[in-house]
C-alpha cells in the first residue's frame, strides 16, 4: 500500500510548483477492500455484546476506516504539512467534541449517586 | 478636516463597471463586501424591528399587545435573524471581505468565484428565513432546543432550520477563503507578526467558522431528520437524549460567540492604535490571544448546560475551563489600556466607539464569569441577567465594534467621509441608549424575572420601562448612521486617510482602484510603527480635540496618505 509515482512538477505563474502525485489503481483498490473488511468487522462487531468495549470498539473501527479515507483518498498522504496540520487540528477538534460530551455521559450516573442533589428531600436526607 | 485638495481617484472599484449584472456577478472582494453589507443592514433592522416589538410588549406587566405564541414567534425571529443573519457575517463578510487583500497587498482573496458564491448561499438562507418570517414565523426560540423543536413546536421548525443550515455554509466557504488568503497572498515582507491585529483576530475567527459550522450543519439535518422520520437521535422515547442536541448545538453556538466577538477585538486594536497613534502594546500578545480565544472557545459550551441533567461532574470540568476565557480577553483589555497610557489620543467616531467598546467588553466579560460558576449559573439561569450579558457581548461587543470599523474605513470604502458631529453624536446616543437598555436587566434578571416570558410580576416594571426607554434611544442610535452615511455617499467632503493612519489599506487610493494596488506593496516594517506625533501649538494630548486628527505637518502633501509627513 501507498504506491505514489511523483508526476513533473507543474509550475504556477506564481513561481511556486506542486507535485501533483499519480497514486496507482492497485492502492485504491486495496484501500477499498480494508474498508469493505472495516465494514464487516463493524456489522460483527455490533452484533456481540463487549460491554463497556462496544463504543471504544466502534469508535476504533470507524477512526481507522476514516484514516484511510482521509489519507489515500483525499490524499492527505501526499500533500504539504500545511494541510497534514489542518487535518491533524480537525481531528483535534473532534477529539474534544466527542471527549467533553463522554465526559458529561460517562459520569451522569454518579451524579445520582449524590443524595442532597437528586432525593427528594435533600435537607432530610441529610439529617 | 485635515486634508484639502484632495480628489476622488479617476477609476476605482465603485466606477470601473456599470449595471446591475457588473454587481450581481463581481468577483471583486470590495463589491462582494458591499453586497454583504447592504444585505445585512437589512436584516439588521428588520431582527431590531422584532427587538422593539418585545420591548414595547414588555412595558407592562400584562400581555396588552401579543399573545403568548405571537411573543414567542418575534422573540425568535429576533435572535434566529440577528445571530445567523447579522452577528456572524457583520464583521468577517463585509469588513473582512473588503479590507482583508488590502491589508495584506494582495489583489484579491484567494477564490474569488468562491466569495461570491458564499454571498449567494448567504442570500438564500435569508430568504428562507424571511419566507418563515412571512408565513408565520417559528416559536423555538433562536436554539432550537428539542425536544420542543423536534416533537410539540407547530411552526415552521424546517425552513427555518434549512436558512440556517445553508448560511452556516456560507459562513464556512468566507472562512476558507480567509485562510487561504492569509496564509498564501501576503504581500513580500509582511511577516506573521508584521500582520495587523485585525487580520491576526480575522485568521482566528475563520478557524472557528470553518471547524465549528459543521456541526451546527450536521445538528440542524438532524432536527429536520428527527421531525420527518423520527430516528431516534434526540427522542429519549426514540432511545435518543435531548441533551445530546444541547452539546451539538453548543459545541457551534459558544464559538459562534467568538465568531461575532474576535473581529470585533481586532476592529478594536485597529482603532486604538490610529487614535492613539502608537504601536499596541504586547502586539504579540494580543496576537496571540485571538489564536488562544479560539481555542479556548471550543471547550467551554457546557457552562451553557448546567441545568440541563448534565453530569455534575462534566458541569466542574466546563466550570474550570470556562475561567480560562478570561485570562486572552484580559490581555486585550489590559494591552489596549496600557496603549491608551501616554498615547495622542484624539476622541473621533471611531474612537469612542472603541472606548466604548472596552468598556461593555469588559461588564460583558465579568458577568460571563457569574454564569460560568456553576453555584451562581443556577440562581441566574434563564434569567435577565443572561439577556444582558450576551446583549453586552454581542451587541455591546460585536455591533460597536462593527460600527467603529465601519466608520474608521468608511473614506476608504466610499473615499468621502461622513458628519463628524453627528458620528460622535450617534456614539454617544448608542452608548447611554445601550446602557439604559440592559443595565436594568441585570437587576431585574438577579431579582429572579425569567427570559422569554411577556407577563410578569408588576414590581418589576420600574425597570422594564427603564429598558424598554432605553432601546428606543438605541434604535435612534442605529438609524442616525444608516442617515448621515447615505448622506455621504453623494455630499460628503472627499477624504482620503483623513486619520493619517498607517497600514497597507491606506497605501492606495480612496476608493481603492479593482485590483487594489498599482504596483504590488513591499513591506519593510512592522504594523503600528507611528513616529511620535507632531507637537500642536496650545493643544494638550489626552483632551477632546474639537476636531478631527491634528493638522498634518507642514511637510503632509494633500495626495492621501499623509506618510510623507511621517518621514520626521
Amino acid at each position: 500500500m501507498g504506491q505514489a509515482t511523483q508526476q513533473p512538477a507543474t509550475h504556477h505563474a506564481n513561481g511556486h510548483s506542486h507535485a501533483h502525485p499519480t497514486i496507482s489503481p492497485a492502492t485504491y483498490l486495496l484501500v477499498l477492500v480494508a474498508l469493505v473488511i472495516g465494514t464487516v468487522v463493524t456489522v460483527w462487531t455490533a452484533s456481540m455484546d463487549l460491554g463497556a468495549f462496544n463504543t471504544p470498539v466502534a469508535l476504533a473501527i470507524a477512526i481507522g476506516k476514516a484514516a484511510l479515507i482521509i489519507l489515500y483518498f483525499m490524499h492527505i498522504r501526499y500533500s504539504t504539512w500545511l494541510t497534514r496540520t489542518v487535518v491533524i487540528g480537525s481531528f483535534f477538534f473532534l477529539i474534544v467534541l466527542f471527549g467533553l460530551t463522554f465526559a458529561d455521559y460517562f459520569t451522569r450516573e454518579k451524579t445520582h449517586e449524590i443524595p442532597s442533589l437528586y432525593s427528594p428531600d435533600p435537607i432530610l436526607k441529610q439529617q | 478636516m485635515i486634508e484639502e485638495n484632495v480628489s476622488l481617484p479617476r477609476i476605482h472599484y465603485l466606477n470601473s463597471h456599470y449595471g446591475w449584472k457588473s454587481w450581481l456577478f463581481t468577483t471583486d472582494h470590495k463589491r462582494i463586501g458591499l453586497l454583504y453589507m447592504v444585505s445585512i443592514t437589512l436584516m439588521f433592522f428588520l431582527g431590531g424591528f422584532f427587538a422593539l416589538l418585545i420591548r414595547l410588549e414588555l412595558l407592562t406587566p400584562q400581555a396588552d399587545m401579543f399573545t403568548a405564541d405571537t411573543y414567542n414567534k418575534f422573540f425568535t425571529l429576533h435572535g434566529v435573524i440577528l445571530i445567523f443573519f447579522f452577528l456572524v457575517p457583520s464583521i468577517p463578510a463585509t469588513l473582512g471581505n473588503f479590507l482583508i487583500p488590502l491589508m495584506i497587498g494582495a489583489k484579491d482573496v484567494a477564490f474569488p468565484r468562491l466569495n461570491l458564491l458564499s454571498w449567494y448561499i448567504f442570500v438564500i438562507g435569508s430568504l428562507f428565513t424571511l419566507w418563515v418570517v412571512a408565513v408565520g414565523g417559528i416559536d423555538t426560540g433562536w436554539t432550537f432546543y428539542t425536544p420542543y423543536s423536534t416533537t410539540f413546536a407547530n411552526t415552521h421548525v424546517i425552513a427555518a432550520t434549512l436558512g440556517v443550515f445553508f448560511t452556516g455554509f456560507s459562513s464556512i466557504l468566507t472562512g476558507l477563503n480567509f485562510i487561504v488568503t492569509i496564509h498564501k497572498m501576503r504581500a513580500p515582507g509582511l511577516t506573521w507578526f508584521r500582520l495587523p491585529l485585525f487580520i491576526w483576530s480575522l485568521y482566528a475567527t475563520s478557524i472557528i467558522q470553518v471547524l465549528a459550522t459543521p456541526v451546527l450543519g450536521i445538528t440542524m439535518v438532524l432536527i429536520a431528520a428527527e421531525r420527518f422520520a423520527k430516528v431516534g437521535i434526540f427522542d429519549p422515547a426514540l432511545g435518543g437524549d435531548p441533551v445530546l442536541f444541547q452539546h451539538m448545538f453548543w459545541f457551534y453556538s459558544h464559538p459562534a460567540v467568538y465568531i461575532m466577538i474576535l473581529p470585533s477585538l481586532g476592529v478594536v486594536s485597529e482603532l486604538i492604535s490610529a487614535f492613539t497613534w502608537k504601536r499596541v502594546f504586547g502586539y504579540k500578545f494580543v496576537a496571540v490571544s485571538s489564536l488562544m480565544i479560539a481555542i479556548f472557545s471550543f471547550i467551554v459550551w457546557g457552562h451553557h448546560m448546567y441545568v440541563s441533567s448534565m453530569s455534575i461532574y462534566a458541569g466542574m470540568l466546563f466550570s474550570i475551563l470556562s475561567y480560562l476565557v478570561a485570562v486572552p480577553s484580559a490581555v486585550k483589555v489590559f494591552n489596549w489600556t496600557a496603549t491608551l497610557y501616554k498615547g495622542s489620543v484624539s476622541y473621533d467616531t471611531p474612537m469612542l466607539y472603541a472606548l466604548g467598546f472596552i468598556g461593555l467588553f469588559t461588564i460583558g466579560g465579568l458577568t460571563g464569569l457569574f454564569l460560568a460558576s456553576m453555584g451562581l449559573d443556577r440562581h441566574l439561569h434563564d434569567t435577565y441577567f443572561v439577556i444582558a450579558h450576551f446583549h453586552l457581548i454581542m451587541v455591546g461587543g460585536a455591533v460597536m465594534g462593527y460600527f467603529g470599523g465601519l466608520h474608521y474605513w468608511w473614506p476608504k470604502m466610499f473615499g468621502r467621509m461622513y458628519p463628524e458631529w453627528w458620528g460622535r453624536l450617534s456614539a454617544l446616543i448608542v452608548f447611554v441608549g445601550f446602557n439604559l437598555s440592559f443595565f436594568p436587566q441585570f437587576i431585574i434578571g438577579y431579582l429572579g424575572m425569567p427570559r422569554r416570558y411577556h407577563v410578569y410580576a408588576p414590581e418589576f416594571q420600574v425597570l422594564n420601562v427603564m429598558s424598554t426607554a432605553g432601546s428606543s434611544i438605541l434604535g435612534v442610535g442605529y438609524l442616525l448612521p444608516l442617515v448621515y452615511f447615505i448622506w455621504s455617499l453623494r455630499y460628503g467632503k472627499v477624504a482620503s486617510n483623513p486619520w493619517r493612519a498607517k497600514g497597507l489599506e491606506w497605501e492606495t487610493t480612496s476608493p481603492p482602484p479593482p485590483e487594489n494596488f498599482l504596483e504590488q506593496p513591499i513591506v519593510t516594517e512592522e504594523a503600528y510603527n507611528y513616529p511620535t506625533r507632531p507637537a500642536q501649538p496650545g493643544k494638550q494630548t489626552g483632551k477632546l480635540t474639537g476636531g478631527l486628527n491634528p493638522p498634518a505637518s507642514p511637510t503632509a502633501t494633500a495626495t492621501g496618505t499623509g506618510r510623507e509627513a511621517e518621514v520626521v
